[in-house]
Formats: C-alpha cells, sequence, structure tokens
C-alpha cells in the first residue's frame, strides 16, 4: 500500500490529468485524439517553461532539510504519466520507491523522451516547501541512494555489464490455468523487478526506432549516439539471450500488466495445443493422435471438429462425441485437475471408480506412476484406498477359493487387470495365490498371462504349459469381467469370481458416515471437505486453494442434457463429477467439468446452472437429503 | 422508500405469475413413480425399498427390496399390466454396466410380479401387448410378448463407439420395430426392423456425424428431432415421416428448422409436437437460451420463456420440465375431479 502522502499526490495527479483532459475537451474541435494531441503540447511547453524556470534558479542540496522529505513535484509527475503508457500505472500504484524504479528503468518518459532532469520538491532549513531541479544522475546520488538504495541496486543488476548474468537466473512462471496465469500476472505486479524486466520489452521494441535516429545522426555527433548505440546493443544482446518464448511471454504480460483477463486470455485460449505440442510427450495429445509429436497432429486442431471422435490406437472409451477443440482448450486453459495420465472410464465399468481414482491421482500429483492399461489408472488407486486406508473393505471384485484345512472360503480383493509393477491386487497375483494354494503352482516365478478368448488357441506351444488367465473381453471391464483360468491346459474351477460393488462414497446412512470415502479421505489423508453451495464459494476455493477441486454428484439427465433424456418424472442417472475451473462471462458462470462419463483429457464446459439442477435433483432423491457437492484440498 | 417497497413488491409478484408453476402431489414429489391420467391411481416408493400403490384411499404392497432401491413404473394403456424397473444399489453401485432387474405386473394387484429379464427402460407397446426393454450389457433389444410371457425377439445394436448409448425403440405394429443405432463412423440412424422378412430399413440417417436423433410417434406419423451433441456447432430440425406407405422412406417433410443446435427432448402429444427450442448460444460458456415450443397444425407456439430448460417430458397426462430440482407444469389439461370429501351439514 502507498503511504497516504504519496496517495495523494498520485490522486492529486490523476485529478490534474483528469481536470486538463476536461478543460480541453471540447465537443465542437477536431474530436479526443486532437485534443490529446493538445494536452501533449501543453503539457511539453510546461514542462520545458518549469524546467527553465527553475534552472535559473539556484539550488543547492545543502539547503535541504531532510533528504527523506523530499519528493517528486505533482506537476513533474502529471508530465510523466501524460508521456508514459496507461498501463505503467498499475506498477506505480505501489509505493514510493516504484516512482524511482520507473524514472532509473527508464519506463517513465518526459515529454521530450528520456528524462535529463528531474523537478522535486523539498523543504529548506527554514521548513518552507520549495521546487528545485536536478540532473537525474544527481538525484540518483543524493536522494534515491538515501531514500531507496535497494533501487540503485536493483537497476544495476539491469545494465549492459550484468543484465546476461541477472536474466539467467531469473525465472519466469508459466500459468498452468487460468487462476494460475491471474495470481502469476498479480505478483509480476509487486514483484520490484517488474518496471526492470518491461524496459527490457521497452529496448526491444524501439530497436529499430533507435537505428534510424542513429542513421539519421552524424557520426561526429558522438554525444548523442553513444546512449542510442547502446540501447541497440543492448537490444541486440536481449534478443540472443532470451529464447523467443520467453520473449513472447515478456511482451504479453508488460503489454497487458493492467488488463489480466486479456493478459491470461491470449496466452491460453489459441496457443493450448501448441503448448502441449511444444512441451513433449503430452499425455493429452497422445489421446488425440497416435504421433503427438508429429507436426501434422498440430495442424489437425485447428479444425474445431477434429476432437468430436479423434481416431487413436489408444483406448479412450468414454462419452462421445467429446467436445469441440477450442471448447477442449478453453476448458484445459481453466483446468487443474492432474491428467498425465489415460483412462477409459466405459472401459472400467463404475462411475464411482473413475471419479475417485481421479480424486486420488490428482492429490499424488507427479508422485502417481500412469499404467499402460487404462483402467488400471482407476481401479488401481480406488483398491489401494479401499483396501488399505482404513478396516471397511468395500471393494466390490474377490477371487475366492474354499480353504478345506482354515474350514472357510477365503476371498482376495483383485483387479481385472495387472497393473506394469505387478501388485498384490493384480489379477495374475489373485489367481496366482490360489493357485499355489491349492496346486502348489510357484506364481513367483511364472506370472499367469493374461490373454483375451478370441486370441487363444490351445494348439499353440505358448499355451502349453502354465497358467492362462483367459478374458472374454466384449464381457469385460475394470470392475466386473467373465473369465476363465486354464493350468496345464486344464481347466482351473477351483476358484469362484465374486462382485457385489457397495460403495459408499458419501454416506447414504448415519450409521454408515465413517465408512464413506468421504469419511476417510478426511481422516486418513487429512483432507478437507468442504459444501459448497453456490458460485461465490467455488471462486473463492479457486482462488485461495491452488490444488482444490469440486467433487460432486448430480443427476446426468441436468447436467448433460443433450446425452441423457429425462423421459419420466424423477428419472435421474446418479452421476459423480469433478469441476476445476470456473469460467466467467458478464456475470454468468459455467464450470470445466469432468463427469465420470468423459475422458480425462476431454472436459466439457458446462453452465452453472445444470450443474445446481444436477445436484439438486439427486439431493432430493438421496436418503440424506445430502446436497453432493464438496471442494476438496 | 415505501413506494419503492411496493414496487419492487408488484414486480415480484408479476414475474412469478409469468412463472411456470410448480407440481404439487399430496406426497413427496420424489417417491412417485406413476400416477393414471384421472389421478385415481398412484405408484410410488419408500426409501425403505418398498413399492407400493394407492387407490381409493387403499394402500397395497406390490414388492419390497433392499433399502435405498429405486424402482421405474410404466403402465400400459387399456391392459391390465404394469413394468417395473428395480435398480438396488442406486446410490452405492454406479455402473453403466449394471442390470436391473425388470419385472411384469397385474394392475392394481399384489400378486407377485414376474422377473422377465435384465435390462432397463422397459416401455409398453401395442396397447401393452408387447413389453421392450434394453440390455446394456450385451447391447441388445429385448421383445418381451406379454401375451406368450416370453421373449421374441433379440435385435443386437451394431453401436462400438458410443459406450453408454441407449436406443429408443417403439414397436409400431407386431412385424415393425422401430429404434436408432449408431455406426462405426458416428452416423446415427432410425431403423425398421422387420420381425418376418428379417430385414432392416433405414428410414433416417444423420446428415453428419456428432448428431443425435430423437423420436415420436403421432398416428402413422413418426417426428424426427435431429439435434447436434453438446459442444457440436450445427442447428436442428425436426422432420415429419409418414411410416406406413412410404417406399423407402423417401416422403419426408420438414416440420421445424433452426440455426441453433436444440436439445434431443421431444414429446408427441394428441396432434401437438412439444421440445425445446434454442434461442441463443453463449459459446464461450456453453450456454443456450431456451424456451418450450410446441407445434401445432403447423403453428409453432412459445409456451414458455424459462430460459434455461433442458428437457421435457409427458407424465400423468401433463406436459413437464424440471429447473433447479423442481418439476414445473409447461402445460396440462387434464380436467380432474376433486376427491375431497364433502363436508357434512352441520345441524343445530
Amino acid at each position: 500500500m502507498l503511504h497516504q502522502f504519496y496517495q495523494n499526490l498520485l490522486n492529486k495527479a490523476f485529478a490534474g490529468v483528469l481536470c486538463t483532459l476536461a478543460i480541453s475537451f471540447n465537443v465542437y474541435s477536431q474530436g479526443i485524439f486532437n485534443n490529446f494531441k493538445t494536452l501533449s503540447d501543453i503539457s511539453k511547453e510546461s514542462y520545458k517553461t518549469q524546467i527553465k524556470i527553475l534552472q535559473n534558479q539556484e539550488f543547492n542540496f545543502q539547503d535541504v532539510k531532510d533528504i527523506q522529505s523530499v519528493s517528486l513535484n505533482i506537476d513533474f509527475i502529471n508530465n510523466l504519466l501524460i508521456n508514459t503508457p496507461a498501463r505503467y500505472f498499475e506498477i506505480s500504484k505501489r509505493d514510493k520507491c516504484t516512482y524511482y524504479d520507473l524514472i532509473l528503468s527508464n519506463i517513465f518518459q518526459s515529454p521530450e523522451g528520456k528524462i535529463e532532469f528531474i523537478i522535486f520538491d523539498y523543504f529548506n532549513k527554514k521548513s518552507e516547501q520549495q521546487t528545485a531541479l536536478a540532473k537525474k544522475s544527481v538525484f540518483i546520488e543524493k536522494v534515491i541512494n538515501i531514500q531507496c538504495p535497494g533501487s540503485i541496486k536493483l537497476s544495476k543488476y539491469f545494465d549492459n555489464n550484468n543484465i546476461r548474468k541477472t536474466l539467467q537466473n531469473i525465472k519466469l512462471k508459466q500459468p498452468k490455468n487460468y487462476s494460475d496465469c491471474q495470481s502469476i500476472i498479480n505478483s509480476f505486479k509487486d514483484d520490484v523487478k517488474a518496471p526492470y524486466i518491461c524496459s527490457l520489452l521497452e529496448t526491444l521494441n524501439k530497436k529499430s526506432v533507435n537505428k534510424r535516429r542513429l542513421q539519421s545522426l552524424p557520426k561526429s555527433n558522438y554525444r548523442k549516439r553513444k546512449p542510442i548505440e547502446q540501447e541497440i546493443n543492448l537490444a541486440s544482446s536481449l534478443e540472443k539471450i532470451l529464447k523467443p518464448e520467453a520473449l513472447k511471454y515478456i511482451d504479453q504480460i508488460c503489454l497487458n500488466i493492467d488488463n489480466t483477463e486479456k493478459f491470461c486470455n491470449a496466452y491460453f485460449s489459441d496457443d493450448y495445443w501448441r503448448r502441449e505440442f511444444i512441451s513433449k510427450n503430452s499425455e493429452v495429445l497422445k489421446s488425440f493422435c497416435d504421433k503427438s509429436d508429429n507436426k501434422s497432429c498440430l495442424k489437425k486442431f485447428t479444425n474445431k471438429n477434429f476432437c468430436h471422435f479423434p481416431q487413436t490406437k489408444k483406448i479412450t472409451d468414454s462419452l462421445k462425441p467429446w467436445p469441440n477443440c477450442e471448447h477442449i482448450s478453453l476448458a484445459q486453459s481453466y483446468s487443474r485437475l492432474f491428467q498425465q495420465y489415460n483412462d477409459c472410464p466405459a472401459a472400467v465399468g463404475n462411475n464411482d471408480v473413475v471419479t475417485w481414482g481421479r480424486v486420488l491421482n490428482h492429490f499424488k500429483g507427479l508422485e502417481f506412476k500412469s499404467n499402460k492399461n487404462c483402467k488400471v489408472n482407476s481401479t488401481l488407486p480406488t483398491i489401494k484406498f479401499t483396501e488399505e486406508a482404513s478396516d471397511y473393505k468395500s471393494w466390490g471384485a474377490h477371487v475366492c477359493y474354499d480353504d478345506k484345512i482354515k474350514r472357510e472360503e477365503v476371498c482376495y480383493p483383485t483387479l481385472l487387470d495387472n497393473s506394469d509393477e505387478l501388485s498384490d491386487y493384480s489379477l495374475s497375483t489373485t489367481i496366482g495365490k490360489i493357485l499355489k494354494r491349492l496346486k502348489g503352482y510357484n506364481y513367483t516365478n511364472k506370472a499367469c498371462r493374461i490373454v483375451s478368448a478370441e486370441r487363444y488357441k490351445p494348439t499353440r506351444l505358448e499355451y502349453k504349459n502354465g497358467c492362462i488367465i483367459l478374458k472374454e473381453i466384449n464381457r469385460c471391464w475394470g470392475t466386473d469381467c467373465s473369465f476363465k483360468v486354464i493350468l496345464d491346459e486344464q481347466e482351473f474351477k477351483l476358484f469362484s469370481f465374486k462382485t457385489k460393488t457397495d460403495f459408499e462414497i458419501l454416506p447414504t446412512s448415519y450409521l454408515n458416515e465413517n465408512k464413506s470415502f468421504k469419511s476417510i479421505l478426511e481422516k486418513v489423508e487429512k483432507r478437507t471437505f468442504k459444501r459448497i453451495l453456490n458460485i461465490s464459494a467455488i471462486r473463492n476455493i479457486m482462488e485461495t486453494h491452488s490444488n482444490a477441486i469440486l467433487y460432486g454428484v448430480g443427476c446426468a439427465e441436468d447436467i448433460l442434457p443433450n446425452f441423457f433424456l429425462r423421459t419420466e418424472i424423477n428419472r435421474c442417472t446418479p452421476t459423480p463429477f469433478i469441476l476445476d475451473g470456473l469460467i466467467s462471462v458478464d456475470g454468468q458462470n459455467s464450470l470445466v467439468t469432468r463427469t465420470s462419463f468423459d475422458h480425462i483429457h476431454a472436459p466439457r464446459i458446462i453452465p452453472w446452472m445444470y450443474i445446481f439442477s444436477g445436484v439438486k435433483s439427486y439431493q432430493k432423491l438421496h436418503p440424506l437429503n445430502t446436497w453432493g457437492l464438496y471442494a476438496i484440498y | 422508500m415505501q413506494s419503492i417497497k411496493y414496487l419492487i413488491f408488484c414486480l415480484l409478484i408479476c414475474q412469478s405469475a409469468f412463472a411456470l408453476p410448480e407440481l404439487k402431489t399430496k406426497q413427496a414429489l420424489e417417491n412417485l413413480l406413476y400416477i393414471s391420467d384421472d389421478g385415481k391411481v398412484t405408484y410410488y416408493q419408500k426409501n425403505s425399498g418398498e413399492l407400493q400403490y394407492s387407490f381409493n384411499y387403499k394402500i397395497s404392497t406390490i414388492m419390497k427390496g433392499q433399502k435405498n432401491t429405486r424402482y421405474k413404473v410404466i403402465a400400459a394403456k387399456n391392459v391390465n399390466h404394469i413394468a417395473i424397473e428395480r435398480n438396488s444399489l442406486y446410490h452405492n453401485n454406479k455402473s453403466h454396466i449394471k442390470q436391473n432387474d425388470i419385472f411384469i405386473g397385474k394392475y392394481l394387484s399384489t400378486d407377485d410380479p414376474k422377473i422377465i429379464g435384465k435390462g432397463i427402460n422397459p416401455q409398453f407397446h401395442l396397447k401393452g401387448k408387447m413389453l421392450s426393454f434394453y440390455n446394456k450389457r450385451d447391447k441388445e433389444i429385448k421383445i418381451y410378448s406379454v401375451t406368450k410371457e416370453k421373449i421374441t425377439q433379440t435385435i443386437k445394436l451394431i453401436n462400438k463407439l458410443q459406450p453408454y448409448f441407449v436406443p429408443q425403440v417403439s414397436i409400431l405394429t407386431p412385424d415393425s420395430i422401430l429404434y436408432n443405432d449408431v455406426n462405426d463412423k458416428g452416423y446415427e440412424a432410425l431403423l425398421m426392423y422387420s420381425i418376418i422378412d428379417k430385414k432392416f430399413t433405414t428410414i433416417y440417417k444423420a446428415q453428419r456425424p456428432a448428431m443425435t436423433l430423437s423420436y415420436c410417434v403421432a398416428g402413422e406419423t413418426g417426428f424426427i428431432l435431429e439435434t447436434p451433441f453438446d459442444s457440436v456447432l450445427s442447428g436442428s430440425q425436426i422432420l415429419g415421416i409418414n411410416l406406413y406407405n412410404n417406399p423407402g422412406f423417401k416422403n419426408t417433410f420438414q416440420v421445424y428448422s433452426s440455426e441453433f443446435g436444440d436439445f434431443p427432448s421431444i414429446v408427441c402429444k394428441n396432434d401437438s409436437i412439444y421440445f425445446i427450442k434454442t434461442t441463443n448460444y453463449i459459446s464461450q460458456l456453453n450456454l443456450k437460451h431456451t424456451e418450450v415450443a410446441r407445434i401445432n397444425a403447423k403453428k409453432l407456439t412459445i409456451l414458455t420463456k424459462e430460459k434455461y430448460l433442458t428437457q421435457v417430458y409427458e407424465f400423468a397426462g401433463m406436459i413437464l420440465t424440471n429447473l433447479n430440482g423442481k418439476v414445473l407444469i409447461v402445460e396440462n389439461n387434464n380436467k380432474l375431479k376433486s376427491d375431497e370429501i364433502a363436508t357434512p351439514e352441520v345441524r343445530e
């Protein structure tokens, strides 16, 4: 916050500018451009006059009672503001030293171009307020050096000698999504280096102008040529030091420093696919193109309809058609959900497992290890959660056998696939355990292989020995499957496969509250579940918790009315979903949504009122009348 | 200040006068499953898992299920049967491959309903003589003959592209079954299957992929609403097709068209078609401004200006819609007799 004195000064400056504009505004003259031109001329004239008067006055810094009380003259500030791009006013609001930073970095321009003289007010020994003029270099030494020594030091980091080293040490944070972008630009405005970084942009932009000026100056005019040559050299150095992406980033952030929305929209809307392409090995792009590192892949996104039914070898079983490329690009720009893996909701076969898997993977973040089998990316985190996080083991799929010694049925919770690194829950492992118990089969030496029933040819040598799990691919999902076990060419029948899915994600009775996934995640992983009732709460959560996502359950007939028809009263397909981005336009809001039917890389933009209706309709059918929308962080 | 308060009050009253009326029922709306057109018979469920009906002030239990089971009940018009879809573990097993139990029972009877198969979306056809339902797992339409008490026909869908697709089925005659399907390129089509000839005929194929077809049948005419899926940029149209005496189904007529993508909700009732018409689309929010429209004798009438409606459906003879969890009445032409008991005369 600016000191009140300087805030008042700034207010006066703005008022002065406005009054000057108002006075010079004339409806019957040639228009606003001409009026501004007039204002600019007036400013130049008044500046020249002021300089002339003050140059004739005698002044010595010895007359100043207290250097700390020296301040820039209000008319001088007025003139600087008129001649400086308005976007830098955003930076100038911070504190007194920021004014000096803007002077030192040459962002502030006088009516005559670069600032040569500084006009300031001070109190003399008799405590009388006076105005004086000093050369810029003298003012820096006598005043800025004492009032804001940090500014001097900072400016030296950005001079020709040190610029290369300084830039190597500056890390430009790339926004991952829209809300991240907003906080980055706000931090940039508060960054003391901002004026100096933006001055690099000004230097670069002026390079061609400077070259022309240099050409017009005689070679003998060394005094005028030297500073221009220095600027041109600096611009050339910057072009060598900074990569094109960094240059573009600085260009955008400084050009739009007073317009966060414009910066973030420009940064995200058009370039999402290109950013994914540049990032190399993008999991998202792999869902759209087989050769995601090929430039021809990038070109496909120019056709909006390309994204509806992307043809890839990757299994992307999910609700189709996907949104158009523009919508996916926009949604991804606001999205924050961890998605560096493939999932295939329809192939998993259970909506709770799909969405809960996404929640767990999101909070695991980069620790999460992706599996080649897309179903396992949803089922493995969920089975681990249900079996290891609490005593309420609720995973629905088990392989069982009769243990004649214990005289009881022994069951193992199981996936219906293998993870890349065989886990205790992989189907090969659980079947292997039963085979070891009943047939002495050493599954650790030779794990059971999973083969599709269509490809199985018993006459082939590779199928003669060992354990084979035959799956009917068309009747197999991540949570339910029809399969047989063949051991040494004989069908092994001494086991049973049981499936009964009964997941209590949100409690359906007060007795079951502790069993619910919500309760377990709160206690074991110390996550907060906050009930969300309206858009303001969503906005607040998104802004205050960078990793927060929203989990909800609502009727698909309200959330996805294009796909699920309501043909009778109370028809409701309960659909878990995740919200992880908020788009606002003219007071109306939509949310970046991944229902349990949608592919993780194809989020939808769904209006808030559809989400609200869906959650409200489901609430009415819920036994506890639960409002099923929570922020998790 | 007082006058401002009165003005605001009046504006609120005026606004509510133009809003759709909310459906109110004697018992909790969320438990209702079926109400007869005359309002005398109600099928409903309880949280305990019981399915009951009430008629003439008497309550009867038809079946008992697990707690938190949800049912769907449909009744055949003019015939004494009901079909029940029982969805156990409705809240705790949200699986698109889950198979619900399909029962058939007698209307207004406590006799145990008979289980006839597993699937979803039971529908009566041909005045209750045939029942269809859809087996999601095997992607098959099952046709059950109520008179023969067995499944007489199974139609397998070719759809492999859309895992959550559920066909809309109509049985026009004992020989012809109308349903929709999707090919591997994403084109949806309305097909007619002839049981006798064992032959499929395409009635109408969507003009491009990523369009959905929903339809209703009024007499001899089918009305097909062709609309784009979510986030697909395309217009919509309603086509009329004569389903009889129309070789190759080439004779079609356009009833309505729009540059905007409408929602795929369409209802035919009496001589009218009801649907949700989009009036504006904000792309950045994927938000449609809509109104409920009715087409009758080639005339389009707007029934409500509520902006954010997405579905219309028929229930108990009324045309209903939903908004913010409330059930609203778009149109109700039922003339119900009051069942209030007359207040006795007070004798002095």
